[in-house]
C-alpha cells in the first residue's frame, strides 16, 4: 500500500500509518511491530490477539503513547503522537486515555478511594473524591473504599482498576490482558464489567487479550503475528 | 501525597538518618554555641567593657565625646603603679583610678573586712576615698577607716576591694591594687613628666553601636593607642574553647556522615521501589515536571521535619550534656542562640540534595513503557550527576566543621584515597565471589550469584557499609590518641602548681616549707620586670611585631636569670654562657620573640628595668620544650647572664 499521508477519517479516534517498532539485541535489530496500519472509530471495539510475543503489548504500547516508534504515524483523539514531547504524550492520556492493565497496577500505600481519584487529581479535578467514591459504587466496591490493595482479592482490584480507568471518561480505553491474571470465573465477571462499562461511555476500547471469547465480544479482532497483521 | 508516601514506610528510615544527622550537629552546635557565648560574656568583662581603648599617653576627649553621640557608654580609666604609705609601711600597688559608670561590664565586689567574700557594688569610690584589696591592706598594716598615703594626697579606706573586672590575669599584674575616684587623681601629683601610666577609654553598648563605633575608632586613633575588644580579651580561653568545639563538631560530622550513607541507602531503595508507581503515575497522566516538584517538595518536607525534629533532639541533649558537666562551669551558661537550627537546616537540606536527590531525580527520568516491561528502568545517571552533588555535600561540610584549609586537605583526601580503595577492594571481591559460584553450596550460590549479578550495587554497599565502620573506628582511634598523646607529651613530673613573687629573704624557708609537705620543687627562679625599649639602639617603637608576641614590644615583661640552662630549653642559636662570660652583659631570648622582633644572636637590647636603662646583646636563642603549656620555662622569655 502506498505510504501516503493518512487521512483522518470523520468519526476515526485512532489511526496510524505504517507503524515499526525496531529494537537493538545481541542478535542484531529486532522488529517488534512491522509495517501496521489501521483505522478505529469512536466507540469501536477491537481486540487485537496473537501468540506470546507477536507484539501485541508493543502495539498497544504505541498506540497509546507510551513508547515512540521507530518509524511511522500515530494519531490519537485528533493529535500526532509522533510530534508531541513525553510530557504532551502524559497531557493527553490526562484527559482522553484511560489503561487496564494485567497486574491491575494499583498503587499499594493508596487506599482503593484514592487510587482512583489518582488521574482525576492529575487532570486538577475538584470532585475526584465524589466522582471516585460514585465510580467505585458503579463496580460494586462502594463499601470497600478505604481498603487497600492487599485487603482486596484480585477481581476486586482488578474492578478498582476499571473505576479508574473509567472514572475520567475517557475517548479511549488501553485494556493490556485485564483478565490475564484472574481465574476463568473472576475472569468473566471481570470481563463483563468491562463492556458494561464500555457500552455506558460509548468509550472506544483496544483491548490485547490471548482469550478467544474476550476478543469474540469486541466488534473488530485484529490478528498480529510476527508484528505484522494479518 | 507526602502523607499517603509516609504510610508506605519507606520514608521513615530517611527521616531517621536525617533526624539522627541533624541532632549530632546541633547539639554539639548548641553546647559550644553556649560556651562560647559564656567565653565572649566573660571575655568582656575582662575588659569592662565591650570595647577598650588603651594608651601610654593621655587619650583625647574626642573619641569619648564621638562615643556618647553614638549613645553608648564611656568612662576614663588611669592605671599606674606607685607606693602606698600606710605610717611606716608601704606596698607597691597597681593603682586603678576611674571615672562614673565603672565598669561597664562585669562587677566591683568589695567587702567590709580583707579576705572576706565580696558583693557586688554599684559605683565607685567617693573623693577623698579609697578601696585597696586584701593583700594591701595585710601588707600595710591597715583596715576599713585607715588613712592611706597616695603621692602628695591622703585618702581613706572604705571598703576593702575583693576583685575587679579588670583585675588582669596575666603574671605582669601581680602587684595588690587599689581603686580611686579618678578625681582624686590630681591631688596624688603622681603623674610627672616621664611617668609610666596607662591611659583607657572604656566603652560599652548595644552591639551594633559597638561595631559601628569601632571603624571609627580605628581610623581617628593615635598610633599609640591600642584597640582591645572580646578578641584579645582572654585568647587563651578562646583559643581553648574554640579548638574543643571543632573537636566536638568533628565528632558529630562522623556521625552526619554515617547519616549521609544511610540517607544515601535509604534514598536508593525508596526509588527503586517507586518506579513502578512514578510509571504509572506518568501512564495516567503526570509530567516529568509534576514528578519531580513533587519529588522536590518531598524533600523539602523531609527535610523541614528532620531538622525541627532532630533541632529539638540536639537541644535536648547539649542541656543533659551540661547537667552531666555541671561542675566544670562556675556560672550559668547563657541561652543558644538560633544559629545551630539554621545549621541543621541547612545540613538536612545540604545531605538530602547530596546523597538523596540524585536519586530522587531518577524519578522523573522513568520512561512510562515500564508499565509493560519492568525491565526498562531510567537511563542511569553520568558519574558527576550521581556522585557529585555527594562529594560537594560531603566537602562543603566538612570545610564548614573543620575551617583550616590544611586539615580540610588531608582529610577529604585521605577520604578519597580510602573510598577509592575500598572500591577497588569490592569490586574485586564480588568479582572473585562470581568465580566461586559453582564450588559452593546450593544456598551460597544464590547469594553469590546475587552479588555478581549486581555487580554495581554489591560494591556500593560494600564501600557505603565499609566507609561507616571506618569513620566509626576513626573516632575511636583519634579520641584514644589525642588522650594518649597528650599524656605522653607531658612529663612525668610536670609541675602543677606555680608560686610567684615569693620574697628573695623568705625563699629559702618558703621551699622548705614546701619540701617538707611533700612537694617536689622542679625550680626556683628568680625574677624581675623589664621593658623593652631600643633593638640595636633603634627605639621599640619602630620594630615589626605580630601575633600575640606583640605584647613584648609593647609592654613589661619578666625577666630572670641563671647559670645554667634548664633541662626543658635548648639552644636553637648562639651559645649559652660560661664562666667566662660572668659580668657580660649577655641575654637569652625565647624563639617567639625572635621571630616576632626579627632579632638574631649579637644583636643588642635595651631594658628598662626599674627606671635604669640596660644594654644586653643576644648571646642565644632558646627554645621552650614546654612553652605553651607552662612547663619548667613558666615566666621568663629572656635570661640574662649574672
Amino acid at each position: 500500500m502506498p505510504s501516503a499521508q493518512a487521512q483522518i477519517t470523520r468519526d476515526s479516534v485512532l489511526k496510524t500509518d505504517h507503524l515499526t517498532k525496531q529494537v537493538t539485541s545481541p542478535e542484531g535489530p529486532l522488529t517488534i511491530v512491522d509495517d501496521v496500519s489501521l483505522d478505529i472509530a469512536a466507540g469501536e471495539s477491537v481486540a487485537i490477539v496473537g501468540a506470546s510475543g507477536a507484539g501485541k503489548s508493543t502495539l498497544l504500547a504505541l498506540l497509546a503513547g507510551l513508547d515512540t516508534p521507530t518509524s511511522g504515524k500515530v494519531w490519537l483523539a485528533g493529535a500526532d503522537l509522533t510530534i508531541l514531547d513525553e510530557d504532551g504524550r502524559a497531557r493527553l492520556r490526562a484527559q482522553r486515555v484511560g489503561f487496564v492493565f494485567q497486574a491491575f497496577h494499583l498503587v499499594p500505600a493508596l487506599t482503593a478511594l484514592e487510587n482512583v481519584m489518582l488521574p482525576l487529581e492529575l487532570a486538577g479535578r475538584d470532585d475526584a473524591r465524589g466522582a471516585a467514591r460514585a465510580a467505585l459504587e458503579r463496580v460494586g466496591l462502594g463499601t470497600r473504599v478505604s481498603h487497600y490493595p492487599r485487603q482486596l482479592s484480585g477481581g476486586e482490584q482488578q474492578r478498582v482498576a476499571l473505576a479508574r480507568a473509567f472514572v475520567m471518561a475517557p475517548a479511549v480505553l488501553f485494556a493490556d490482558e485485564p483478565t490475564g491474571n484472574l481465574d476463568t470465573t473472576t475472569g468473566e465477571r471481570v470481563g463483563t464489567l468491562l463492556f458494561e462499562l464500555n457500552a455506558q461511555t460509548h468509550t472506544t476500547l483496544i483491548l490485547v487479550t490471548h482469550e478467544q471469547n474476550l476478543a469474540a465480544r469486541c466488534q473488530r479482532t485484529l490478528r498480529m503475528e510476527a508484528g505484522r497483521l494479518v | 501525597m507526602l502523607v499517603r508516601e509516609w504510610r508506605s514506610g519507606e520514608l521513615g528510615v530517611l527521616l531517621l538518618a536525617l533526624t539522627v544527622a541533624v541532632a549530632s550537629l546541633t547539639g554539639v552546635g548548641f553546647l559550644v554555641n553556649r560556651i562560647g557565648a559564656a567565653v565572649d560574656l566573660q571575655a568582656t568583662e575582662v575588659l569592662a567593657a565591650d570595647v577598650r581603648l588603651g594608651s601610654p599617653q593621655p587619650i583625647s576627649q574626642a573619641s569619648l565625646d564621638e562615643a556618647v553621640r553614638r549613645g553608648l557608654h564611656a568612662v576614663r580609666s588611669t592605671r599606674l603603679l606607685s607606693v602606698v604609705f600606710q605610717g611606716d609601711q608601704s606596698q607597691l600597688t597597681n593603682i586603678h583610678a576611674v571615672g562614673p559608670g565603672y565598669p561597664l561590664r562585669g562587677h566591683v565586689l568589695v567587702a567590709s573586712t580583707p579576705f572576706a567574700k565580696g558583693e557586688a557594688i554599684t559605683g565607685i569610690p567617693a573623693k577623698g576615698e579609697v578601696w585597696p584589696d586584701s593583700r594591701l591592706l595585710a601588707a600595710t598594716g591597715g583596715s576599713v577607716g585607715s588613712m592611706l598615703a597616695i603621692g602628695s594626697g591622703t585618702f581613706r579606706v572604705s571598703r576593702v576591694l575583693i576583685s575587679l573586672p579588670d583585675q588582669g590575669g596575666t603574671f605582669a599584674e601581680l602587684a595588690p591594687s587599689l581603686l580611686m575616684n579618678i578625681q582624686d587623681l590630681p591631688a596624688t601629683q603622681l603623674i610627672q613628666p616621664g611617668s609610666r601610666v596607662s591611659y583607657s577609654l572604656l566603652f560599652a553598648g548595644p552591639r551594633e553601636r559597638i561595631d559601628d563605633f569601632k571603624p571609627w575608632l580605628l581610623l581617628n586613633k593615635k598610633p599609640a593607642e591600642r584597640l582591645r575588644d572580646i578578641r584579645d580579651a582572654s585568647p587563651q580561653i578562646k583559643s581553648a574553647t574554640e579548638r574543643a568545639g571543632r573537636f566536638l563538631s568533628l565528632a558529630s560530622l562522623v556521625s552526619v556522615l554515617l547519616c549521609a550513607i544511610a540517607v544515601a541507602m535509604s534514598a536508593r531503595r525508596y526509588v527503586h521501589r517507586r518506579l513502578d508507581v512514578v510509571a504509572l503515575m506518568k501512564t495516567l497522566g503526570a509530567t516529568s515536571g509534576f514528578t519531580l516538584s513533587v519529588s522536590l517538595l518531598q524533600l523539602l518536607a523531609i527535610a523541614c521535619v528532620a531538622a525541627i525534629i532532630g533541632s529539638a533532639v540536639g537541644f535536648i541533649a547539649q542541656e543533659w550534656l551540661l547537667r552531666a558537666l555541671r561542675g566544670l562551669f562556675n556560672a550559668e551558661l547563657p541561652p543558644p542562640n538560633l544559629l545551630p537550627i539554621v545549621l541543621g537546616f541547612v545540613t538536612a537540606i545540604a545531605l538530602l540534595v547530596g546523597f538523596a536527590l540524585p536519586s530522587l531525580l531518577q524519578l522523573a527520568r522513568v520512561p512510562t513503557i515500564r508499565v509493560l516491561r519492568r525491565d526498562v528502568g531510567p537511563a542511569p545517571l553520568l558519574v558527576v550527576l550521581a556522585f557529585g552533588p555527594a562529594v560537594a555535600v560531603i566537602a562543603f561540610l566538612i570545610y564548614s566543621v573543620v575551617r583550616e584549609v590544611k586539615l580540610f586537605l588531608d582529610f577529604t583526601l585521605g577520604l578519597a584515597a580510602f573510598v577509592t580503595l575500598e572500591a577497588c577492594a569490592g569490586w574485586l571481591l564480588v568479582y572473585l565471589a562470581g568465580r566461586l559460584r559453582g564450588s559452593v553450596g546450593v544456598a551460597w550460590r544464590y547469594g553469590v550469584a546475587n552479588l555478581s549479578r549486581r555487580r554495581a550495587e554489591s560494591v556500593l554497599q560494600i564501600v557505603a557499609f565499609g566507609t561507616g565502620i571506618m569513620v566509626l573506628l576513626l573516632l575511636s582511634i583519634v579520641r584514644n590518641h589525642v588522650q594518649d598523646s597528650w599524656r605522653h607529651s607531658l612529663p612525668e613530673d610536670l609541675p602543677n602548681y606555680f608560686f610567684i613573687n615569693i620574697p628573695p629573704a623568705d625563699r629559702d624557708a618558703f621551699v622548705n616549707f614546701l619540701n617538707e609537705r611533700g612537694a617536689q620543687t622542679s625550680r626556683v627562679l628568680p625574677m624581675i620586670r623589664g621593658r623593652l625599649t631600643a633593638i640595636n639602639d633603634r627605639p621599640i617603637e619602630g620594630a615589626q611585631s605580630a601575633g600575640d608576641t606583640e605584647n613584648f614590644a609593647s609592654r613589661e615583661q619578666n625577666l630572670t636569670w641563671e647559670s645554667e640552662l634548664g633541662a626543658d630549653n635548648s639552644l636553637v642559636a648562639g651559645r649559652w654562657w660560661t664562666r667566662a662570660d660572668f659580668g657580660k652583659p649577655l641575654v637569652s631570648l625565647a624563639t617567639e620573640f625572635q621571630d616576632s622582633l626579627h632579632v638574631r644572636v649579637g644583636d643588642r637590647l635595651t631594658f628598662d628595668i626599674a627606671g635604669e636603662s640596660i644594654t644586653a646583646i643576644v648571646g642565644s636563642i632558646s627554645g621552650s620544650v614546654m612553652w605553651k603549656s607552662s612547663c619548667q620555662n613558666v615566666t621568663p622569655s629572656t635570661c640574662a647572664a649574672s
